[in-house]
């Protein structure tokens, strides 16, 4: 069930808006309603995924409560790792099988022998949430859950076990128990929500286009490097859009019942550098492997730079790794390695002078394409191709080029003003109050904005027009 | 004024969720009733034995009723086209329909030439050398709605090549000594203008331009076959023309809406003044099997799609149908 569907618009969210607050002096009665619902919502895509999906939350409970009960630490210790080790094999069989058998074997045969593997909607989302929940019993950050069914809402919760943002379990733990809902929240969490899906239906859909038509003629041969370059610059802005939307739809249906999930994107593109960049991309994802690898590797604080180039490779192999079972996403994770390393070591983060920042945003903006166009390419073979193709071998002017830019011109626009932190400028400017006179317009045009993209997303989505989400695979 | 500015969101969130709720409702309560019954229909045809395969049928069904029936659901279509008609889009949903600059509609594609598969030109062959060798084998080459010398496109949308696929096509029936038909030569020559051989809003050609390809094989037949033709039944005269203003929204009108487009097609239905007698037999299904006798107007055209108020949307209700009742695998009519 996506956001952006009529089914879960019209019938399973407002279902259970009401009902969630009907039960509304009863918390357990609450949580066992939003488990359920998270179950209901999960089973859409699939019976067999949601079976498997119980089945994780059962053991990770299980597992949680012997960590918990166990006293000695050696003991205690082999838990978690048997824990984690089980989770990890869990993500590896229905995420790695294929990938691992045919780097082996690349006739395609060790993989056949092994028919019939999909991969689960958001399991690498969810087992993520799972390992978080083990790791922090383990700390004693946070007690096991006794309820099975918190458990479940700990690890799957339906505004973001598909994809993200991913909470820890010291983020959520408390929040079962403890949560203020309030007008305020509400309301702010449904604007996000209308906001998230206008981001996601116009801006997201519309560069999606682009940007998987020009993929497709890759696949074809060699392409012009006009269409390449916006091919490039096309994907960059739906990978953002896109899970940038969901990422707000899910904090805004969060906020609505109550929880306060953290942020996930920080207006990315305006990093300086790579390091900055991950400190606004995908920040909970960053937030783990920083939490659970990087820290407990040593982290930045080690005697010896190749202690600390190792904690950065692992890193950031595992974070390509996440991403997907493909040779070009490990080493998106490497070019992502090496920027990281070469700015730490030449300390690159600290240059603060406008020729050096004019400078590092090309060096951004030159990595940032680099970086998706790797990551989107279905193979090293069409990655390759894709770069030489942004290098001029197909030609440099396509008509298809100038064709996209015309049809699709305004949501490029609209994209380009969206990357920048302007909507934020223009809050606190109202709220420091430095144009009284204009108060009024703002007070009348956010209800009407809000209102209008609502209604402008309604028609898209009852029209049905193309809606990838790339998130949903992982 | 942070307070005024969360008062404010107050106030829109009422409104979203008052919006919300109404659409919800009103769909529920007047969508419900054909949710449930084509639900049940799927149900009761869904015997898969494996207990998480038919569950996650019915699952899939359920939602394909629910995206498909929603109030009003058209309205929006149409409220979608006039959003891309607004931004002056020569394409539409994904490049679904493609608008030239006479206005006409297209289904294009991003092609690279006019290839044409050899094995096409294999199996006509293959099926002349299959029939005795006094049957006559003629290939009958339709127009393309990408009419050359009138259809223009902005530079760089997606283009089949549909017509240098004819012409490459004709060119392999030739090498296999298969008679062609072409009739976009006739239509050159003809006086029906280029924006009047297809409908605007539908990939199809006019009646109007199948009544004159029909005169023109009859004649191609005749000069080159001495089929004999009865001059009185290509006369048009003997024939009655009847033509619905504004009553046909296409296939592609269907898709974008009246909005997009700007217009809606005038319908011609042409049947004999003379007398014929005609018998039709059609199995859409075991359940649904046509067969209507009688004259020609009686037996091979359908008045269905012309009853009043019926929802032009509708594909079952597309006027161009009336036609033999639509398309079917296999018709069988007797004169």
């Amino acid at each position: 069930m996506l956001f952006s569907s009529i089914v879960f618009l019209f019938y399973f969210f407002p279902s259970i808006l009401i009902i969630y607050y009907a039960l509304n002096t009863h918390r357990l009665a609450q949580n066992i309603f939003l488990f359920v619902a998270s179950m209901i919502f999960y089973a859409w895509v699939g019976i067999k995924f949601l079976l498997l999906l119980l089945c994780s939350i059962i053991i990770n409970y299980l597992l949680g409560l012997l960590i918990e009960y166990i006293k000695k630490t050696r003991i205690k210790k082999l838990t978690l790792i048997i824990g984690i080790t089980v989770n990890i094999l869990y993500l590896g069989y229905f995420k790695y099988t294929y990938f691992i058998l045919n780097s082996i074997d690349g006739s395609g045969w060790l993989a056949a022998q092994i028919p019939g593997i999909i991969l689960p909607v958001g399991i690498s989302f969810y087992t993520f949430q799972a390992i978080s929940y083990l790791i922090d019993i383990y700390r004693k950050d946070c007690p096991a859950q006794k309820n099975p069914l918190y458990t479940g809402l700990c690890i799957a919760l339906f505004t973001n076990v598909t994809s993200g943002p991913i909470m820890r379990y010291t983020q959520i733990e408390k929040q079962l128990t403890f949560r203020p809902e309030s007008l305020r929240m509400f309301s702010a969490g449904l604007c996000r929500f209308c906001k998230g899906l206008a981001k996601k239906l116009l801006l997201a859909n519309n560069m999606g286009i682009v940007a998987d038509h020009i993929f497709q003629m890759n696949q074809a041969g060699t392409i012009p490097m006009t269409l390449a370059l916006l091919g490039s610059i096309s994907y960059t802005l739906q990978i953002l859009f896109d899970f940038a939307s969901y990422s707000d739809m899910a904090i805004g249906l969060g906020y609505m019942f109550g929880f306060k999930i953290p942020e996930n994107f920080n207006y990315p593109y305006i990093a300086k550098t790579v390091t900055e960049f991950w400190r606004r991309w995908h920040i909970t994802l960053g937030d783990w492997f920083k939490t659970y690898v990087y820290f407990p590797l040593g982290g930045s604080r080690v005697n010896s730079t190749d202690t600390l180039v190792r904690n950065l490779l692992i890193v950031w192999v595992l974070t390509g790794i996440w991403h997907g079972a493909n040779w070009t996403f490990i080493l998106w994770g490497l070019l992502n390695f090496v920027c990281i390393t070469v700015e730490k070591l030449f300390n690159l983060t600290q240059m603060s002078t406008r020729r050096g920042n004019f400078f590092l945003h090309v060096y951004m903006t030159i990595e940032i394409l680099c970086s998706w166009t790797l990551f989107r390419a279905e193979s090293l073979t069409l990655a390759g191709r894709y770069f030489s193709s942004l290098c001029g071998s197909g030609g440099f002017y396509s008509s298809y080029a100038l064709m996209f830019l015309r049809e699709f011109g305004i949501y490029y626009l609209l994209c380009f003003i969206f990357l920048l932190p302007i909507s934020r400028r223009f809050n606190s400017i109202f709220i420091a109050n430095i144009f009284p006179k204009q108060q009024s317009w703002y007070m009348i045009s956010y209800p009407l904005i809000m209102i209008g993209l609502f209604l402008i997303s309604l028609i898209f989505i009852i029209k049905g027009t193309y809606s990838p989400f790339i998130y949903f695979k992982f | 004024m942070i307070k005024k500015i969360f008062r404010l969101r107050i106030y829109t969130a009422i409104i979203l969720l008052i919006l919300l709720y109404s659409f919800s409702i009103v769909n529920a309560i007047t969508q419900f009733p054909t949710i449930q019954q084509n639900f049940i229909i799927d149900a009761a045809n869904n015997t898969e034995p494996n207990f998480f395969i038919r569950t996650q049928t019915y699952i899939k069904r359920l939602n394909y009723h629910i995206n498909n029936n929603f109030y009003s659901r058209y309205t929006f279509v149409e409220l979608y086209g006039a959003w891309q008609r607004l931004l002056n889009k020569k394409e539409e949903n994904n490049f679904e329909v493609i608008m030239d600059n006479e206005g006409q509609a297209h289904y294009e594609y991003f092609g690279k030439n006019g290839h044409v598969d050899p094995a096409l030109a294999k199996r006509v062959a293959n099926l002349k050398k299959s029939l005795p060798t006094k049957t006559q084998v003629i290939a009958i080459i339709p127009p393309e709605k990408d009419i050359p010398n009138y259809t223009r496109f902005e530079q760089g949308l997606p283009f089949g090549y549909y017509n240098e696929r004819a012409t490459n096509y004709i060119h392999e029936l030739q090498q296999k000594n298969i008679a062609a038909f072409d009739i976009r030569k006739s239509l050159t020559q003809s006086s029906i203008k280029p924006a009047d051989i297809f409908f605007k809003t539908d990939h199809h050609w006019r009646v109007t331009t199948a009544f004159f390809a029909y005169q023109h094989l009859a004649h191609y037949l005749q000069t080159n076959y001495n089929f004999p033709i009865n001059q009185a039944y290509l006369d048009k005269e003997n024939w009655n023309f009847l033509t619905y203003k504004n009553a046909f929204l296409g296939s592609m009108g269907r898709k974008t809406g009246r909005y997009y487009l700007g217009t809606v097609d005038d319908i011609t239905l042409i049947f004999p003044k003379f007398n014929t007698n005609y018998e039709m037999l059609m199995e859409y299904n075991k359940d649904t099997v046509l067969h209507p006798k009688g004259r020609f107007e009686e037996a091979l055209l359908s008045y269905v799609p012309f009853q009043n108020n019926l929802d032009q949307f509708n594909p079952y209700y597309d006027k161009y149908s009336s036609y033999l009742s639509g398309d079917y695998a296999l018709a069988h009519i007797v004169k």
